[in-house]
């Protein structure tokens, strides 16, 4: 089993302005990333999944090959640092992320 | 106006950079983003020099160099979307944008486009008063009470929602974070379940005064430290407190109340500049 742990040498989350969260993975090399498309191991179900959020919260994947990067953005659960914020700059979301791996039947 | 951080991704097109220099308000002197780098870091300096059609980043610290992935993940960082990046006056399209690894530690970036954008416009953000806030810090260790840990905290409340008619009609909050369990990611944090063995304890109430928010982040916290629950063999108290007094007061609390696009005729009319001498004796 390939976890994405292994692949990537950035998974980290912030906001994307005060509305949304955004979730980048950048991997090690070409190949993992290419990989990773084939795949479509990132997609909104999964990422909905991992979040226990609505699929349509997932705004948007974007692939950016310059990086080797694959972007997910969602909609923050509250607005940046209102009453009952958690995380104001959204620097600590990534973890659920660590758990994905090649094996993850993106169907699911 | 320019994100400190996400000042390497705004000036990827030199088109948009000079745009920027040559307007009265500029603010370079930002992009102390040698995150861009490898390894990254967001305490260093970075040197961008423009030439005609593009512009190359190095640092000015020898223990970091710049990648073509390094600087090209940072067009990622704190955006939706890599490849459009919107600002004032217009889009810069990043999707014909190259980089070059140059030798070992310079990266060259070009290719980036602007498209202006149908009149010009900034962005208006702006944050009101939506409370005063008091928050308790503690910790607990007994396995029972952090097992019933979210019937003990529905009781708390029941108990000071009857003392206090304000929270039915919404003008105070009270709220529970528990560290160890879901403090950081809230409702988006999928192990919730996994019961630790201590849990950290934030109270807080919000209110529409210091002194409302004070009393009921008391009586909560007090009301919590004594809760009788089920099985309860601790009974001198059910929170650890690190602090004596426990409670802070945290002050105003903000929020979000703008957050849209305002066009302009002249972009820097609302920005006016004044430079006074305060050594000069007139």
């Amino acid at each position: 089993m390939t976890r994405i742990s292994d692949v990537a040498s950035v998974i980290r989350s912030k906001n994307a302005g005060p509305y949304e969260l955004t979730f980048d993975i950048i991997f090690k090399d070409r190949h993992w990333y290419d990989e990773a498309l084939r795949r479509d191991l990132i997609n909104p179900a999964l990422i909905a999944r991992l979040y226990g959020v609505p699929e349509r919260d997932v705004l948007g994947i974007v692939a950016f090959a310059p990086a080797n990067a694959i972007k997910a953005t969602i909609k923050r659960p509250l607005v940046s640092g209102d009453i009952g914020e958690t995380d104001v700059y959204g620097a600590q979301q990534h973890a659920p992320l660590l758990t994905i791996s090649f094996d993850e039947d993106p169907a699911r | 106006m320019w994100n400190r951080y996400g000042a390497v991704a705004e000036i990827l097109s030199s088109e948009l950079f000079r745009r920027i220099m040559n307007s009265d308000c500029i603010k370079i002197n930002e992009l102390n983003a040698a995150i861009a780098a490898l390894p990254g870091s967001g305490s260093d300096c970075m040197l961008g020099t423009l030439d005609e059609d593009g512009f190359i980043l190095e640092t000015l610290n020898a223990d970091r160099v710049c990648t073509v992935t390094s600087v090209a993940a940072h067009t990622l960082y704190e955006k939706s979307d890599p490849y459009r990046l919107p600002g004032p006056g217009g889009v810069l399209d990043l999707t014909e944008t190259t980089f070059e690894q140059i030798d070992e530690a310079r990266v060259r970036v070009s290719g980036s486009r602007v498209i202006p954008s149908d009149g010009y416009f900034v962005k208006l953000e702006g944050a009101k008063v939506s409370g005063y806030r008091t928050v308790s810090i503690a910790g607990a260790r007994a396995p029972d009470f952090i097992a019933q840990l979210d019937e003990i905290i529905a009781g708390v409340r029941a108990r000071v929602a009857d003392n206090f008619p304000v929270m039915a009609e919404g003008d105070a909050r009270l709220l529970f974070r528990v560290y160890g369990r879901d403090g950081v990611m809230g409702a988006l944090e999928p192990e919730r379940d996994a019961l630790p063995h201590e849990v950290g304890i934030v109270i807080e109430a919000v209110a529409d005064t210091q002194d409302r928010a004070d009393t009921i982040c008391s009586f909560a916290r007090s009301t919590m430290l004594h809760f009788g629950y089920p099985g309860r063999v601790s009974t001198a108290g059910n929170l650890a407190f690190p602090y004596s007094p426990s409670d802070f007061e945290a002050g105003a609390v903000y929020g979000f109340s703008l957050y849209h696009l305002l066009r302009l005729d002249d972009p820097v009319a609302p920005f006016p500049f004044e430079l006074s001498n305060l050594e000069d004796p007139k």
